[in-house]
C-alpha cells in the first residue's frame, strides 16, 4: 500500500473516531429529562431533620403546554405544578430523596422563590444556604422569603390569581415597589448580609390567607386561599430573631434608601388636609459621627430625601396655594419620619438587629484592622446608639387637577 | 507564511497574556490579600510589568535578533546559559500545565460538573499544540482575530452589574493599611511580569526597533490594566470583599447577575467562551515559548519533533493535581517563585550583561 493510500485511511479512520464527539455536549441532559424546580421552601421537620418541599413545573399541564393529542386534556383541570416533599439530615440528603420518587433529574436554574418555614429560620439558615450558594445551577437573584409557620403550606397552597405559585410569589415581590409594604431580598443581598457584621440580614414574611365565600347553592362555604407578603423577617446572622409589620418595613426601607414608592395618607385635624401622597422616588444618606473609644457613643445622622406626586386631598385648603403643598410635604415627611422611628425602636429594642446597616457605616470609617476587633461586639453597641432622622419631602405633581373638587354648599 | 509577526500582533499577543486566565480567579486572590482596596492592587501591580518592559528593551537593544535563549547564552557562557534557558522552558510548561488544569476546574464548577476533568484538560492540550504546530503567527492571528469579542466581555460585565455595586463596600479606602495592598500588587504583578515571554518573541517581530518594541510592549501593558481592574473592582463592589474571596470565580458570579431585560438572561455560557478563547492564546503562547526555548538550547531549527512529548508532558503536569485542594497548594508554591523568575531572570542577565560589558553582534539584524 502507497503511503498516500495509508494516510487516506488514517484519515478516514480519525473522522470516525471523532464523528461520534461531535453530535453534542459531554454532559448533554435533554429538556424532557429535567424536573423544572420553580420554588423550593425548607421546614423543620418534627424530628428535628430538613424537609425540602419543591415546587415542580409540569408544562403539559399548563396553558398552551402539553395539548399534542387533539384537544383532549381540557378538563383534567391538573395544576401546572407539583409539589413534592422529603426529610432528610441535611438539605442534600432531603434532595435525594426527593428524587427517588421522581424520574427526571431536578434543574435549579429556573428556581425564582425559596420559602423558609419560621422554625427552622429561627433555628438558623446557614446549612440550608450554602447549599443554595454551592449549587452551580442556583441563580442568586431568586427572591428570599419567610413565612410564619410552615413553608409547606405556602407551597402547596392553591390560590386563584396565578397558576403558577412560584410565579405569584416572585410576582408579588416586583410588585412590592409599588407599596414597599414588604422586603425585598434576593438571595444574592440575603448571602451577602450573612455574612457580613454590621448589617443584618432580612426577608419578605409570605402569609397564607383563607378568605370564607358562600356559595349560593348550597350552605357550604367555598374557602379562598391567597397568598400575600407583608412585612419583614428579620435575621441576626443566619437566624430569625422576629418579624416587622408592612409600615415599619417601610419605615426600614427609608433609612436603608430601598423604598421605591408607596403611598402615604395624610390626615392632619389642625389644617384639615386629607389625602395621600404617592411618593416616587426616595434616598436616604447616612452618616455617622464615630466615637473611637466607645462605639455606643456613636451618633447616626440619617437624612431621607423623597418626591411625590400628590394623589388625593379632598377636604383641606386649595392646593394649588404653595403654602398648602409646603404644609403637604412637611406632613408627608412627619409621616415617613414617624415610620423610619417606629422601625429604629423595634429593631433597637426587641429586635436587637442591625438591619439598617449602621454598622456598616461604621465599618467605613474605621481602618479594616479596628473594626475587625470591635465587630463581634457591634450587636451590643447597636441598641446603644442614638439615630436621628431628618425627611426632607418634596410633592413635585399634582395629577390631572389643581384645585380640588368642592361641593357648591353655597348655593 | 513567514513565521514573523507586526506590531499590532505583539500588542495583542501580550495582553492577552497578561489577561488571559486572570478574569476567573484574580479578583479573589486580590479580595483575599488587600480586601476593598484589591482594585488598587491590580492597578498598582502594572509597575512590575513596566519594569519587565523596560529591562526586555534594554537587553534587546544590546543583544538584537536573540531570544531570551540567546541573552543567556551570551551572557552565562553556553553551558551555564543552556541550563539555566532549560529550567526557564521548564517553569513556562509548568505554569502552563497549572493554566489548564486551573480553567478546566472553573468551567468544570460552573457548567459542566459531571466531565471528567481529564477529558477537558485533554481537549485543551489537543488544542494548543495544534496551535503549536502552525507556530506563532498562527496564535497571533487569532488573538487579533478574537480580541474584540474577548474584551467586549469586562465592558458588558462591569457595566452590566453597576446596578448592584454598592460604593459603601470600597470604603475605608486603603483601609487594610498600606502593607497589604502593597503585598497584593506584588501578587498582581506576577500577571504582568508574564510580559517577559516578549522576550521569546521580539526577534519575530517585523522591522523591529527599540523605540517601537518599547511602545508596543508598554501598550499592551496599558490596554490590559483597565480590564483587569475594572472587573476586580465591580467584583467588590456587586459582592464585597468577604463574599468575593469565598467564590470559586467571581467574576462568573459576576456574568451570572447581568441581565438585559426579561429575555438576556444567563449569559455566562457567552463570558466562558470568551475567557475560554483568552485562556487558549495565553496558554499556547506559554507552551510556544516553553517548546521554542528548549529547541533553541537544543539547537533544533524545528521545534515541530518535539510537540507531541511537550504536550503529553503538559498534560501529565496538568493532571498532576489530584484534586483542587493540591492544585491550590500547587499555586501556593509557584506564587513564591514566578515573580523572582520572571522578573528576576531578566533582571540579572541584565546586571550581569551591564557589570560584564557584554555585548550582542553589533551588525543590526532586523
Amino acid at each position: 500500500m502507497s503511503r498516500r493510500c495509508l494516510l487516506r485511511l488514517a484519515a478516514v479512520g480519525l473522522i470516525c473516531a471523532l464523528a461520534p464527539v461531535a453530535t453534542g455536549c459531554y454532559d448533554r441532559v435533554e429538556v424532557e429529562d429535567l424536573a423544572y424546580i420553580l420554588a423550593v421552601g425548607f421546614d423543620l421537620a418534627p424530628t428535628g431533620d430538613i424537609e425540602v418541599i419543591s415546587q415542580i413545573a409540569l408544562p403539559a399541564n399548563s396553558e398552551g403546554g402539553g395539548g399534542g393529542g387533539g384537544g383532549g386534556g381540557g378538563g383534567a383541570g391538573g395544576m401546572p405544578v407539583s409539589v413534592a416533599v422529603a426529610t432528610g439530615k441535611t438539605a442534600m440528603e432531603a434532595f435525594r430523596h426527593l428524587a427517588q420518587a421522581s424520574s427526571k433529574r431536578p434543574f435549579w436554574g429556573q428556581a425564582r422563590v425559596v420559602v423558609f418555614g419560621e422554625a427552622l429560620a429561627r433555628r438558623g439558615l446557614g446549612p440550608v444556604l450554602d447549599i443554595l450558594s454551592r449549587n452551580y445551577e442556583t441563580r442568586r437573584l431568586m427572591y428570599v422569603m419567610v413565612c410564619p409557620g410552615r413553608a409547606h403550606d405556602i407551597l402547596t397552597a392553591r390560590p386563584e390569581i396565578e397558576s403558577m405559585p412560584a410565579l405569584l410569589l416572585s410576582g408579588l415581590e416586583q410588585m412590592a415597589t409599588f407599596h414597599s409594604l414588604a422586603a425585598r431580598t434576593t438571595l444574592h443581598d440575603f448571602l451577602i448580609s450573612v455574612g457580613a457584621a454590621g448589617n443584618e440580614a432580612f426577608a419578605a414574611r409570605v402569609m397564607l390567607e383563607k378568605q370564607m365565600t358562600e356559595i349560593k347553592s348550597g350552605t357550604d362555604k367555598n374557602e379562598k386561599t391567597q397568598l400575600r407578603i407583608d412585612g419583614c423577617g428579620v435575621f441576626f446572622q443566619d437566624h430569625l430573631v422576629g418579624w416587622l409589620d408592612g409600615p415599619t418595613t417601610r419605615g426600614l426601607l427609608w433609612l436603608r434608601g430601598e423604598a421605591d414608592s408607596g403611598v402615604i395618607s395624610i390626615d392632619d385635624p389642625a389644617s384639615g388636609i386629607k389625602g395621600s401622597i404617592e411618593v416616587t422616588r426616595a434616598s436616604s444618606e447616612i452618616a455617622a459621627a464615630v466615637d473611637p473609644n466607645d462605639l455606643a457613643n456613636t451618633r447616626f445622622t440619617v437624612r431621607i430625601r423623597g418626591v411625590g406626586r400628590l394623589t388625593e386631598e379632598y377636604c383641606g385648603p386649595d392646593v394649588a396655594r404653595r403654602e398648602t403643598v409646603n404644609l403637604i410635604d412637611q406632613l408627608a415627611a412627619n409621616e415617613i419620619k414617624a415610620e423610619a422611628q417606629a422601625a429604629i425602636a423595634a429593631l433597637q429594642g426587641e429586635l436587637r438587629s442591625d438591619v439598617i446597616g449602621l454598622g456598616e457605616k461604621v465599618r467605613e470609617r474605621l481602618s479594616n484592622a479596628a473594626w475587625d476587633a470591635v465587630k463581634a461586639k457591634w450587636p451590643d453597641y447597636f441598641p446603644k446608639v442614638k439615630v436621628e432622622v431628618n425627611v426632607d419631602f418634596k410633592v413635585s405633581r399634582h395629577g390631572m387637577t389643581l384645585g380640588r373638587l368642592t361641593p357648591d354648599v353655597q348655593r | 507564511m513567514t513565521g514573523k509577526i507586526g506590531h499590532l500582533e505583539l500588542v495583542v499577543l501580550m495582553t492577552l497574556t497578561i489577561v488571559g486566565t486572570a478574569f476567573v480567579e484574580l479578583p479573589r486572590y486580590m479580595a483575599m490579600r488587600a480586601e476593598q482596596s484589591g482594585w488598587i492592587s491590580v492597578a498598582l501591580g502594572a509597575l512590575g510589568g513596566l519594569i519587565v518592559v523596560f529591562v526586555l528593551c534594554w537587553l534587546a537593544r544590546r543583544f538584537p535578533g536573540k531570544t531570551l535563549v540567546g541573552y543567556a547564552e551570551a551572557i552565562l557562557g553556553r553551558p551555564l546559559g543552556k541550563l539555566v534557558s532549560i529550567a526557564f522552558a521548564t517553569l513556562l510548561l509548568v505554569i502552563a500545565g497549572m493554566l489548564i488544569r486551573e480553567f478546566a476546574y472553573t468551567i468544570i464548577i460552573a457548567t459542566q460538573p459531571m466531565t471528567p476533568d481529564s477529558l477537558l484538560v485533554a481537549v485543551f492540550v489537543l488544542l494548543v499544540a495544534y496551535q503549536i504546530y502552525w507556530g506563532l503567527e498562527v496564535i497571533a492571528r487569532v488573538a487579533v482575530t478574537f480580541l474584540p469579542y474577548i474584551f467586549i466581555s469586562p465592558v458588558l460585565v462591569t457595566f452590566g452589574t453597576l446596578g448592584y455595586v454598592k460604593l459603601g463596600r470600597y470604603l475605608p479606602l486603603l483601609g487594610t493599611g498600606l502593607g497589604p495592598v502593597l503585598k497584593a500588587s506584588f501578587y498582581a504583578s506576577m500577571y504582568y511580569s508574564e510580559m517577559v515571554l516578549a522576550a521569546m518573541i521580539l526577534p519575530r517581530v517585523r522591522a523591529c526597533t527599540p523605540a517601537r518594541t518599547r511602545r508596543a510592549l508598554i501598550l499592551a501593558l496599558g490596554l490590559a490594566v483597565p480590564p483587569l481592574t475594572a472587573v476586580t473592582a465591580s467584583c467588590i463592589g456587586v459582592f464585597g470583599p468577604s463574599e468575593t474571596s469565598r467564590l470559586v470565580s467571581p467574576a462568573l458570579e459576576l456574568a451570572r447577575l447581568v441581565t438585559f431585560g426579561e429575555s438576556v438572561q444567563r449569559m455566562e455560557a457567552l463570558f466562558v467562551v470568551f475567557w475560554m478563547l483568552a485562556a487558549m492564546v495565553k496558554i499556547g503562547i506559554f507552551t510556544w515559548s516553553s517548546i521554542e526555548a528548549i529547541a533553541e538550547t537544543l539547537g533544533l531549527v524545528n521545534y515541530r519533533a518535539l510537540i507531541p512529548g511537550g504536550s503529553l508532558l503538559l498534560y501529565l503536569l496538568a493532571m498532576l493535581p489530584e484534586n483542587i485542594w493540591d492544585e491550590q497548594a500547587e499555586r501556593g508554591a509557584m506564587v513564591k517563585i514566578m515573580p523572582y523568575v520572571l522578573v528576576g531572570l531578566p533582571l540579572l542577565l541584565a546586571l550581569l550583561a551591564w557589570v560584564t560589558k557584554k555585548k550582542g553582534a553589533e551588525a543590526s539584524e532586523s
